[in-house]
């Protein structure tokens, strides 16, 4: 991946569609080269849980933040979230992408 | 295609079985399911074992040669694995119920297991995890009780579903295995404890998970040309359906709604000439309470967002409108995974035969609902009294 501040997606220039990648080829329409592309960044909380029971290797890391974010661009991510202040998370929240690592993507709210 | 019937059932009880391996308790599920049927064992001409997390928790692979081999199956037939998460079991039952609809077998045994207790929680939970992507998702740390809460998060804010409906289910399921031998918890839960339970992924509390648990199911099947003469209560399989879902969450249009449940229900109903108000008892794959919810949605017994309602309505229960999960269900009977597909089968046969000890009055038809991971496999089985 490009620089760990830019949030990529993947586009279909052939049918249009965005994908989260890693995407081998396009599910909506079989085109086998997908464009990269950098996003906004920004996004809602489309849903969100708080992890209390983890597996093994996350158990140091509990309580944490799961969201799905849906991006500006309609397409939604599974993420982690870093709060920014207490209040508590609410659906509809804006985020912001601010890095990718070995979890994954991670939004601040 | 012919017609194919259910003459044999067995089962362990599910829950804790301390110093019981994986090969004991599938054999002796198998064995009851054998001298139920009545057939001699050499009669068998297949065996499929369903089974998830054997080789993460256990070290323990190649389980459906070994159950064979300790039960004294014939050395001629094959003896197939088959694996799907949570829906394993139901995906073993339906391989059988295909082999012999197409002619190629009579008598073919069908059984899920799974050993979990002897592995800590963490191990459970990271061995359950890995039927998510671990590509995208899985790396995050979510869980399934995690996914299950997402799910449950954006059915509330779409649908106004509250906590305390979810809350119910789990009263329900308690309630409802009070009297099931075979069920893991057998008393009496309330609300407040429900609410009050330890918080495993907000919003789902200890009590809305199911736990986890050792067991073990099994049948066998026939053609139902000649089921009468092994059984004097086969019961007739009008549909076996498997489909598939989304891999990840995110990838969903709408996670309040699985769409590998819709259209295993859908083409059951089609198959089977029936719809869901001729269902009389269900046993759906209620891994967690909202789980239930979206479940008896997606089956087509009530409007999408209106799950929840009804269960504080009472048309879940016993004697309501259509009785869902009279077993308790996974989060009160148990949920050993790779068994609860012929768990759920085994519950809704004693229901057909009259025989169950939480009777629906009258159940002729039923149907059972096994869910594998995100929703990435589902099977539907619609069963029936034979006549």
């Amino acid at each position: 991946m490009s620089n760990e501040h830019q949030m990529i997606i993947l586009h279909c220039e052939v049918c249009g569609t965005f994908h989260i990648p890693p995407k081998y080829l396009c599910t909506k329409c079989g085109h086998e080269s997908l464009k990269e592309l950098t996003t906004s960044g920004t996004g809602r909380i489309y849903t969100f849980t708080t992890i209390y029971a983890a597996p093994e290797s996350f158990k140091d890391q509990v309580p944490y933040d799961i969201a799905i974010v849906e991006l500006d661009e309609g397409i939604k991510v599974t993420a982690r979230i870093k709060k920014m202040d207490e209040a508590p998370i609410k659906i509809d929240d804006p985020v912001r992408f601010f890095k990718k690592d070995e979890i994954g993507y991670w939004f601040k709210k | 295609m012919r017609g194919v019937s259910i003459i044999g059932i067995g089962t362990t009880p599910f829950g804790i079985l301390e110093g019981k391996s994986l090969k004991e308790i599938a054999t002796f599920a198998c064995n009851e399911a054998i001298k139920d049927a009545g057939i001699e064992k050499n009669a068998i001409e297949a065996f499929y074992l369903g089974n998830f997390i054997s080789g993460i928790l256990l070290g323990q692979e190649t389980i459906a040669p070994l159950v064979a081999n300790s039960l004294g199956l014939p050395k001629d037939i094959p003896c197939t694995k088959v694996e799907g998460a949570c829906c394993s079991g139901a995906i073993a039952f339906r391989h059988g119920y295909l082999l012999i609809a197409s002619g190629l077998a009579n008598f073919v045994l069908v059984a899920g297991v799974e050993k979990m207790s002897s592995s800590t929680t963490e191990k459970n939970t990271e061995g359950i995890a890995s039927a998510l992507d671990q590509e995208t998702e899985g790396r995050t740390g979510l869980t399934f009780p995690g996914f299950f809460a997402l799910i449950a998060r954006r059915h509330m804010y779409q649908y106004g579903t509250k906590i305390q409906h979810l809350g119910l289910v789990s009263v329900k399921n308690h309630t409802n295995s009070i009297s099931n031998p075979r069920a893991r918890f057998r008393n009496k839960t309330t609300l407040e404890e429900v609410m009050a339970s330890r918080m495993v992924a907000d919003p789902l509390k200890v009590f809305d998970c199911c736990p986890i648990s050792d067991g073990a199911a099994a049948a066998i099947l026939c053609p139902s040309e000649i089921a009468h003469q092994f059984h004097k209560k086969p019961i007739d399989i009008l549909a076996s359906v498997q489909t598939t879902g989304d891999s990840t969450t995110y990838e969903m249009d709408d996670p309040t709604t699985l769409i590998a449940s819709v259209s295993a229900a859908q083409k059951a109903f089609e198959i089977s000439h029936l719809s869901p108000q001729d269902i009389d008892v269900v046993e759906l794959h209620d891994c967690f309470t909202i789980a239930e919810v979206v479940d008896s949605e997606d089956l087509g017994f009530f409007a999408k967002g209106k799950g929840g309602f009804a269960v504080e309505e009472g048309l879940t229960h016993i004697g309501g409108k259509i009785p869902i999960n009279p077993s308790g269900g996974l989060i009160s009977k148990g949920h050993p995974i790779g068994a609860t597909g012929i768990g759920q089968v085994f519950e809704v046969v004693k229901q057909l035969r009259g025989e169950h000890e939480n009777q629906v009055k009258n159940a002729e038809v039923g149907l059972t609902h096994n869910l594998g991971a995100t929703g990435q496999v589902c099977t539907v089985n619609i069963l029936k009294k034979k006549d």
